[in-house]
């Protein structure tokens, strides 16, 4: 085999062009390395602004292994703190989402403002001789950042802007984001929360290339919605399939036409009306024309539409999925409520396309233990990809050319030092 | 209430879950009404579907499609079947209110086996159930699962 002795040390002799070695997927060691140059370096995912709308209102996330807390502060600003008591190091909060007028250690009782100042130590008169209260308020992460309500957070304090990470990926949240008339998505109509025993990484890739596995795994949902919309799965279209740089990735199905679009309610017209009135004809057509665009933000968010999926990665061969349906703030009731029905009948674990998804990723789990051939091919439209001025590439539908670029990315984030 | 109806709404429950654990999907959807509705909330016990996402919400169509699914033998999750036996116990039957339905409140265990591992689900179940014949017909049912604030392995069953 000409894979060297110790991969975690050379990344580039495990991601090729056209495939990618079975270690990354099962190897322990890399899954830390990963936790080290990606999730505890870069930006990633946490939460957003309509999950914590009034001050106190917070919710538990993590970043890779580390626990963080994410809080409304008084002002109205979003603070990300480490969720650990600066005394002997317990969860300030347990909870997992909920209102507070401050945080209070469990253990010993010190508390702390929603600002992460430390507002109180137990019986204070024993710490006559210690560093004053300001010198133990909760630590906030190194940064946090926001792009239209989406909260990031990175615990390094160097490297990129969260504007520069996202990049060219903004065009495409912005597209989704604008269906709402009142300018934001709301993620506050609940999660449903899965797990699959496969790695982290089988997530994103599997989301957006529906347009290839759905013929397979989803087919009797396919056809059932196919029939009913008018949709022909056999039309491909070139540009359809984007790698963006920063490890982002694009399935934009704007072009896909359907013969049997659904018929209009008054709702539909009202909204429809709103969004004109709002983004202009030319802008509208671009925001709902064909089928909305299925976009990856590197390494854990996931847009299906109006369908959030943010990912966890537990360890090398688990990994948690919290699947949201996004809310059109100053839509209709009637047109939030057809998310919501929409949302219930193919994701999560009752979905009639989720599950599939998770069976299939943790099949592709087993396999990986023949070590056999330990190479995946990624190859599928290698000869027609095209660079895109961006940096990025453009594929046809079902082209593998976005995993090509995602794995490149990884590869250059893991080795650097 | 009399033992004959006490029994009667008891055994009916117990025929629903035989015909879940048994994927017996075109009988148990004939125990709904057609303006049935099915709902399955996720974080906790669910307040108002309208506005929040459940794991399923279903009408009697999207029920339909749902067992016409797992029935098609090509659901990824269902090959093979799962094998499942539950428990149905601590039936609670509310006083009739103003309408001939009766609401029902019930706990259950269940096992399921599937893919080399064994799975424990539980919850409590709500049944309003309309006289129909000697019988009756599921008008609604909610299913309060115990674990369903947590992260779940796929639900690609009846429950």
């Amino acid at each position: 085999m000409d894979v060297p002795a110790s991969p975690s040390r050379n990344l580039h002799a495990l991601v090729r062009r056209d495939r990618v070695h079975g270690s990354l997927y099962r190897d322990p060691a890399l899954f830390e390395q990963e936790l080290d140059r990606i999730w505890h370096r870069g930006w990633v995912y946490l939460a957003h602004d309509s999950e914590i709308p009034a001050p106190g209102d917070y919710v538990r996330r993590a970043i890779g292994r580390q626990p963080v807390l994410v809080v409304r502060d008084h002002d109205g600003a979003i603070r990300v703190f480490f969720n650990r008591c600066r005394h002997r190091a317990n969860l300030v909060c347990h909870l997992e989402r909920g209102q507070a007028k401050a945080f209070v250690c469990s253990y010993h009782g010190w508390s702390y403002a929603l600002d992460g100042q430390l507002t109180g130590r137990s019986f204070e008169e024993a710490y006559a001789g210690s560093p004053p209260p300001d010198a133990f308020g909760l630590t906030p992460i190194p940064r946090a950042e926001s792009y239209r309500g989406l909260i990031f957070g990175s615990l390094s304090a160097a490297g990129i802007s969260l504007d520069h990470h996202l990049g060219g990926v903004k065009e495409y949240l912005d597209l989704i984001i604008d269906r709402a008339p009142a300018g934001t998505v709301e993620l506050g109509a609940g999660t449903q929360k899965t797990r699959y025993r496969g790695n982290w990484k089988m997530l994103p890739e599997n989301s957006l290339e529906g347009a290839y596995h759905g013929h397979f795994i989803h087919k009797f949902t396919f056809d059932l919605s196919d029939k009913r919309i008018g949709r022909n799965r056999a039309v491909t279209h070139e540009d359809s399939i984007r790698y963006l740089p920063g490890g982002h990735m694009v399935e934009d199905f704007r072009k896909v036409e359907l013969s049997k679009p659904a018929a209009r309610t008054p709702a539909h017209e009202a909204y429809m009306e709103a969004l004109t009135a709002l983004h202009g004809e030319a802008r509208v057509r671009e925001i709902l024309g064909g089928r909305t665009p299925m976009v990856f933000v590197f390494p854990n968010l996931m847009f299906i539409q109006t369908h959030f999926r943010r990912l966890h990665p537990v360890s090398v061969d688990e990994t948690f999925v919290y699947y949201q349906p996004a809310l059109l703030k100053g839509a209709p009731p009637e047109i939030n409520r057809e998310i919501l029905r929409h949302h219930e009948s193919y994701f999560g674990p009752a979905g009639f396309l989720s599950a599939d998804d998770l069976e299939i990723m943790e099949r592709s789990q087993v396999a990986l233990g023949a070590e056999g051939d330990d190479w995946l091919y990624i190859g599928r439209g290698l000869h027609r990809e095209k660079a895109r001025p961006d940096g990025g590439s453009a594929g046809t539908t079902m082209d593998e050319n976005h995993l090509r670029g995602l794995w490149r990315h990884y590869a250059e984030l893991m080795s650097s030092e | 209430m009399s033992q004959a109806t006490e029994l009667g709404i008891w055994s009916f429950l117990f025929h629903e879950a035989r015909l879940m654990d048994e994927h017996r999907y075109a009988e148990w959807l004939d125990l709904y009404t057609d303006d049935a509705v099915y709902w399955v909330p996720c974080n906790g016990e669910g307040s108002d579907p309208e506005r929040e996402v459940s794991f399923i919400y279903d009408d009697r169509a999207r029920l339909a499609d749902r067992v016409a699914r797992l029935g098609s033998g090509t659901v990824l999750a269902q090959l093979p079947q799962s094998a499942m036996r539950r428990v149905v116990s601590n039936i609670e039957i509310d006083a009739p209110d103003s309408g001939p339905e009766r609401t029902v409140q019930s706990n259950f265990v269940l096992v399921e086996a599937r893919g080399g591992q064994q799975y424990l689900w539980a919850g409590r179940a709500i049944h309003r159930l309309r006289p129909a014949g000697d019988s009756f017909r599921i008008s609604f049912k909610k299913v309060v699962l115990v674990n369903n604030d947590q992260e779940v392995p796929s639900l690609q069953f009846l429950v």
